[in-house]
């Protein structure tokens, strides 16, 4: 595995991965990020009973099939800091909650790179076991 | 790859209605009628996306390009003669 730095063009605030590492062989890579108490989704969602939202796994999950995408793409440094967006989400399912201190990994495969658009699995797990599966279509274009 | 599976219109248009969103009812499409593109029924790069994946994976063909995806799903009658052809062309016979 080559292990890195997580690196988005997302700001600070909006980064949900720490660590990435890319499989050697095959199309593949996982993702950690871990949920300090502090993160600021926790505070409102919910007052006394906190827990990561559905919509940030699918977020953190397009950021790890992004970091993959740019990663099977070539050397990072050769590589525009172009956006990446979510163009379609297929077969999602929420397994289970995702708690302050937990630690998400998100194992994620590339399924097809089809011109400017490409598609791939991801799963998201906490030491409690799955959490959030899905399959999502990444474009290099924003439709209009 | 398995040359014995069946390629009807009506299994590729089940594939369509799994796999893609339809703006017009599955009973309106043809053999002939047009998938993609303002002269069609418009679906788009992402539903291209969805039935070439959907394909590859029911009868482990691989579409490799756009240019190859947008010969074989001009229609479901184009498709389902690509998909025969190389299905025979795999088997040898």
């Amino acid at each position: 595995m080559n292990t890195s730095k997580a690196t988005t063009p997302h700001g600070p605030g909006f980064r949900f991965i720490d660590h990435f590492a890319q499989a050697q062989e095959g199309q593949l890579g996982t993702a950690e990020f871990h949920l300090h108490p502090d993160l600021w989704f926790f505070r409102d969602h919910f007052p006394g009973n906190p827990l990561m939202p559905a919509a940030l796994l699918l977020e953190s999950a397009a950021q790890a099939s992004g970091i993959l995408w740019m990663a099977l793409s070539g050397p990072v440094a050769e590589i525009p800091a172009t956006p990446l967006f979510v163009a379609g989400v297929d077969s999602l399912r929420v397994l289970g909650p995702a708690y302050p201190g937990d630690t998400l990994r998100t194992s994620v495969e590339l399924l097809k790179e089809f011109g400017t658009l490409a598609q791939f699995q991801v799963e998201t797990s906490t030491s409690a076991g799955v959490i959030f599966r899905s399959r999502l279509t990444l474009s290099r274009q924003l439709k209009g | 790859m398995d040359s014995t599976k069946e390629v009807s219109i009506e299994l590729l248009k089940g594939l369509l209605v799994e796999n893609t969103m339809l703006k017009v009812d599955p009973e309106t499409i043809t053999t002939d009628t047009i998938l993609f593109g303002e002269e069609g029924i418009g679906l788009d790069s992402l539903d291209a996306l969805q039935m070439i994946v959907a394909v590859e994976k029911h009868y482990g063909l691989e579409i490799k390009d756009p240019t190859m995806a947008r010969d074989a799903l001009q229609s479901l009658g184009v498709l389902r003669d690509w998909i025969q052809l190389r299905l025979t062309s795999a088997s040898g016979s």
